[in-house]
């Protein structure tokens, strides 16, 4: 096993929920920023080397939660460039989660459709999506 | 006259997606899920499956075979299982050597190698001899429409502790296994795994991720 050495913790060196980018070669995923969400990257090759975070644009206001642990629930579709997940707002008071079905494009950082997620699974559900593939 | 309205997303623009979905409680069951990213429209296929599930990304689409297949947990321990894209039935099942630490599918990854057609498989090693440091090992199996069975491949380290959160992804074409890894108590990285021949593995960790939230997480 070799090891590369850890970089300085921070909010621009995270990445939680990983996909790979074939044509860019980097790891990519959407992070959670204090007050947006941001698409984090990875060239993992050597001792890694992130890139500069981008806010997404798009971004409904009213968002304030990710499903899936943090966006694991996702799925990246390399040809189209499209990566999908799942975020929403969480009512504080009610404890309901109004979740979207959102379409990333990976290239211009923005959110290009987000619909609401049908409720599916047990009855009237908005959280039981637990995984996405494509 | 009225603009014409846009055309319908090709497919490639709108791929369709899978997923899965609790469908009963008490016990837990799920359902393969059919959803179309244009409009959120969701629907379960087939019937309810027992082999539990924990939310992430513990899923391997075989696009080619029609075959969505999701690693969980069942009597048997960490458990594979297939399913037909198109009626969600079961195609097969199987229990895999890997161990399992209090919540279904943590420290482990699953993917599908297009480059090799196999199905990968990592984890936490099923038992750790005394004295020795724990470690992940990794298994491969021919994707051929079945669950197995898994070939040990390699091992790699960073296993004395697993991140809450845990995800992975794999780079077919360089071989390459990428999964989160805790380095330590409080500190959380991602490894880079060496899938490719001679069967080694090494592991870095440049990344550092934050607190390790479960569910929904509130930003």
């Amino acid at each position: 096993m070799a090891v590369v050495a850890e970089g300085p913790a921070g909010a621009n060196d995270t990445l939680l929920s990983l996909h790979w980018d074939p044509r860019a070669q980097r790891l990519i995923g959407v992070v959670a920023a204090t007050t947006t969400l941001q698409l984090h990257s990875l060239d993992p090759s050597g001792g890694g080397a992130w890139g500069a975070p981008r806010a997404l644009s798009g971004v409904p206001a009213n968002w304030n939660a990710l499903g899936g642990n943090a966006a694991t629930a996702s799925a990246f579709d390399a040809p189209s460039r499209r990566l999908f997940l799942l975020a929403g707002h969480d009512d504080p008071a009610s404890g309901d989660v109004a979740f979207d079905l959102a379409t990333i494009d990976v290239d211009s950082a923005s959110v290009v459709m987000h619909p609401p997620l049908a409720p599916v699974g047990m009855p009237g559900c908005n959280s039981c999506l637990e995984a996405l593939a494509v | 006259m009225a603009p014409s309205p846009p055309p319908p997303p090709s497919p490639r623009d709108s791929p369709l997606l899978y997923g899965l979905a609790l469908v009963a409680n008490g016990p837990a069951k799920f359902g393969l899920t059919l959803l179309d990213p244009t409009s959120g429209a969701a629907v379960v296929v087939g019937g309810a499956h027992s082999t539990l599930f924990g939310e992430g990304d513990l899923v391997a689409l075989d696009g080619a075979r029609g075959l969505l297949y999701y690693l969980g947990d069942s009597p048997r321990g960490a458990t594979l299982v297939a399913l037909n894209t198109s009626d969600g039935g079961e195609v097969c099942s199987a229990a895999v050597a890997l161990r399992e630490v209090g919540f279904v599918g943590l420290g482990q990854t699953l993917s599908f190698d297009a480059a090799t057609d196999t199905l990968v498989l990592s984890g936490l090693v099923a038992i750790v001899a005394n004295g020795s440091a724990p470690s992940h090992a990794v298994y491969r199996a021919p994707a051929r429409g079945g669950c197995g069975p898994f070939s040990l491949v390699g091992s790699f380290g960073a296993a004395a502790f697993v991140p809450t959160l845990h995800s992975s992804s794999l780079d077919a074409d360089g071989q390459r296994l990428f999964v989160t890894l805790a380095t330590s108590k409080t500190a959380a990285a991602i490894g880079v795994v060496d899938l490719s021949p001679p069967r080694r593995a090494r592991a870095g960790w440049p990344s550092s991720p934050r607190a390790l939230p479960a569910q929904t997480t509130r930003y």
